[in-house]
């Protein structure tokens, strides 16, 4: 349910399809429905821990291999994302990021009305924060100056490290010139 | 070949400066600034802010969310708000209560992250203006308001360094250093009302000082962290954007160049439908196309979802408009009017500063001398001073002067060993004759130095009158006239150069005086007044 809640937003004025779990028994709504008053900690415990909605209901399998990323595609991917190439279940991979295209797709294919949406409220992280005063903007500033990670610190780890390709502590970005043809 | 090499820059500077304004065909230009902001760290994550130090050690300052590592997450900088809230009010900007951050998207080697993250639905600040004038700025017109569109902050990218690689068969290779991404930078967009190059000229100049003043930019052109792209169109000739204009004489040729450009372009009818809004950058002697319209990219911009609104209650705004200093032009009027009676020069100097630096601001700077100069003032007799230049020739040419050589910050200098109450005392003793300017001048800087090497801690009350008859350096008070020309007849005699004796007396060179008057006081070990020396000299060579 948090999930839906963030994404509304993007998907406003579509028919969202879901599932909300009763005590007794299963139904389907085409709009999303309060159920009722939880009446204890342990009701909200079980109801968070059933599963309520999946994906799979509204996102077919892909029909054919040929709308999966290419195990090429793959390959750069896991390159770029730091991981190891060696030893990967490329099918699984395509598998998995095959669904995950699906899911972009339905989400870009979601219709919005005409209304504009307000960026504003189109994010994760709360949308409408306690506004900060001058004193709580000084001790913030404090506090983020005092506390840092460990990667924050200067030289404490060797960024171009896991890098395929470095040149005196420099990332290299190599720009292919393609020979012309005759 | 040797002559027409030589004969190519000529053509080029020929070309470039006469960029005068050529009848019914008007400039106008805007600006778009990006100014680094000097944060302790860096805008979403807490690695040090120093892409300039650190320039020698690539990568060094960099958190797993500057090399954009997949699962990091931006954590806003708060002191990036309060520099942007500085500028935003300084410039009478309309701060965004709820501005909000955006993702603009763009596939480039010094962007790891594939997005850049700006301000673009509901920006920091919008509005405003920066005055300039005839007066202070060197414009034509009395005065000239220029106008601000909006502020927003954002992060930097990489800095990257082009080369052909050495290797066979490879391309281009660029190195990236990750020191400079996501470092904090404001972007000020002035709506297009420069019609003249003084006023760019002018409004650069001005915006620099006033980011210094603030500090909250070092504001240098030349190393970066002011970056200044400059729109420019002629009468109905379509908007040139230029990039690439890494000082103030690039801007100023770049916007001369491009105006001649567009004013044959309208004049030579070359303009038709296919001329587009376009990109240009600037090679030192030219603007050439870097990308038409037709190619300008989509960015995708969206909300970040990863960031929260910078939500702030409006206390913030009077809090920090309090912590502002007074508009700089206020500031020289007031310290060329009485009872300060500063030239221009000098109150500039108390007023605009030309480099960054940490030693002091212009604020402090001018607190001190104010401070000083009444002090000094309640310390004489009648509550006037006979000698208005004194406080000022001291504080901007010997205290600065010395505060430089040693590194000693002007607050830790006022707060520990020289008060403004201090130094009055001190000037009181020169301008008395106790001691002689050579000597008080090698007195003040012994006594910083002894401050310093002292690690500039312990607060010290200096006693000067101790310290001057501990160093006998008192000026003699009962000067023997005979022995004094005597003593002066010898110098003449031993320097032994009568072509600058006979110059001093013809009046060709009059200020050699000043080096027989050095031997003078070389001589007297500095304990006699030069004005008793010079008097004698003159006399003696029959000088006026």
């Amino acid at each position: 349910m948090p999930l839906l809640n963030q994404i509304k937003p993007f998907l406003k004025g579509s028919i969202i399809r879901c599932k909300i779990q009763l005590p007794s028994r299963y139904f389907y709504s085409s709009q999303v429905t309060v159920g009722q008053k939880f009446k204890s900690l342990e009701e909200i415990k079980q109801f968070m821990e059933s599963p309520s909605w999946s994906l799979k209901e509204f996102l077919t399998e892909p029909d054919s291999s040929d709308n999966l990323p290419s195990p090429a595609t793959v390959k750069k991917l896991l390159r770029l994302s730091g991981f190891s190439v060696e030893n990967a279940n490329i099918k699984k991979i395509q598998q998995i990021l095959g669904k995950q295209l699906l899911l972009l797709q339905s989400l870009q294919e979601a219709p919005l009305d005409d209304e504009t949406v307000d960026t504003m409220f189109a994010r994760i992280m709360p949308r409408v924060p306690k506004p900060l005063d001058y004193k709580a903007l000084l001790s913030k500033i404090k506090e983020q100056k005092d506390n840092k990670y460990e990667d924050e610190l200067s030289g404490s780890w060797n960024s171009t490290g896991n890098t395929e390709k470095s040149k005196n502590g420099y990332f290299v970005v190599t720009k292919k010139t393609t020979p012309t043809q005759t | 070949m040797l002559r027409l090499k030589s004969l190519i820059p000529l053509t080029i500077k020929r070309r470039i400066s006469n960029g005068n304004p050529i009848e019914g065909f008007e400039l106008t230009c805007g600006l778009e600034i990006h100014t680094q902001l000097n944060t302790t760290n860096k805008l979403f994550s807490r690695s040090v802010n120093n892409p300039f130090e650190s320039i020698s050690s690539p990568n060094v300052n960099t958190s797993y969310f500057d090399i954009a590592l997949p699962g990091t997450q931006p954590i806003l900088n708060y002191e990036a708000v309060l520099f942007a809230l500085k500028l935003a009010l300084s410039l009478n900007s309309t701060v965004n209560l709820s501005s909000q951050f955006d993702r603009k998207h763009y596939f480039y080697g010094d962007q790891p992250q594939g997005y850049q993250i700006t301000q673009h639905y509901h920006p920091f600040s919008k509005g405003g203006y920066l005055r300039l004038s005839k007066e202070f700025d060197e414009i034509k017109e009395l005065s000239k308001e220029i106008r601000i569109t909006q502020l927003q902050i954002e992060q930097d990218t990489a800095r990257s360094l082009y080369h052909q690689s050495s290797q066979q068969n490879s391309g281009e290779e660029t190195l990236i250093d990750l020191n400079r991404s996501n470092v904090p930078l404001i972007e000020l967009v002035t709506e297009p009302d420069f019609h003249d190059i003084l006023q760019v000229k002018a409004f650069i100049k001005k915006y620099q000082n006033l980011v210094r003043q603030l500090k909250i930019s070092t504001g240098d052109l030349e190393a970066g962290s002011i970056r200044i792209d400059v729109n420019v169109s002629v009468n109905e000739h379509p908007r040139v954007e230029l990039k690439n204009l890494p000082n103030t004489s690039s801007i100023i040729n770049a916007i001369k160049y491009e105006y001649e450009r567009q004013v044959n372009v309208l004049k030579n009818n070359e303009q038709d439908s296919s001329t587009v809004v376009e990109t240009r950058g600037w090679d030192g002697s030219k603007t050439t196309v870097l990308r038409s319209k037709e190619s300008t990219m989509d960015y995708r911009y969206m909300a970040d979802p990863e960031l929260p609104p910078i939500a702030l209650s409006s206390d913030v705004l009077s809090e920090v408009a309090k912590t502002l200093s007074k508009d700089a032009d206020d500031c020289i009027r007031e310290l060329m009017s009485n009872p300060y009676n500063l030239s221009k020069k000098d109150a500039r100097i108390m007023t605009i500063q030309n480099d960054f630096n940490e030693l002091y601001n212009n604020e402090e700077l001018r607190v001190y001398y104010i401070d000083t100069f009444n002090a000094y003032k309640g310390s004489t007799e009648d509550n006037e001073i006979s000698d208005p230049k004194i406080v000022v020739s001291w504080i901007l040419h010997e205290l600065l002067g010395n505060l430089k050589k040693l590194q000693i910050p002007l607050n830790q200098l006022s707060q520990n060993i020289l008060s403004p109450k201090k130094l009055a005392s001190f000037l009181n003793i020169v301008h008395g004759g106790v001691i002689s300017n050579s000597n008080a001048k090698q007195l003040l800087f012994h006594i910083l130095e002894e401050y310093k090497l002292g690690s500039c801690k312990e607060p010290k009350d200096i006693d000067f009158m101790i310290l001057i008859k501990k160093y006998d350096l008192e000026v003699t008070k009962n000067i023997d006239y005979n022995t004094l020309e005597a003593d002066c007849r010898e110098i003449i005699e031993t320097l032994n150069n009568p072509k600058m004796i006979e110059s001093i007396k013809s009046g060709k060179k009059k200020n050699s005086i000043k080096y027989l008057v050095g031997l003078g006081m070389r001589k007297y070990q500095g304990k006699i007044q030069a004005q008793e020396l010079e008097t004698m000299f003159k006399k003696i060579l029959n000088v006026k």
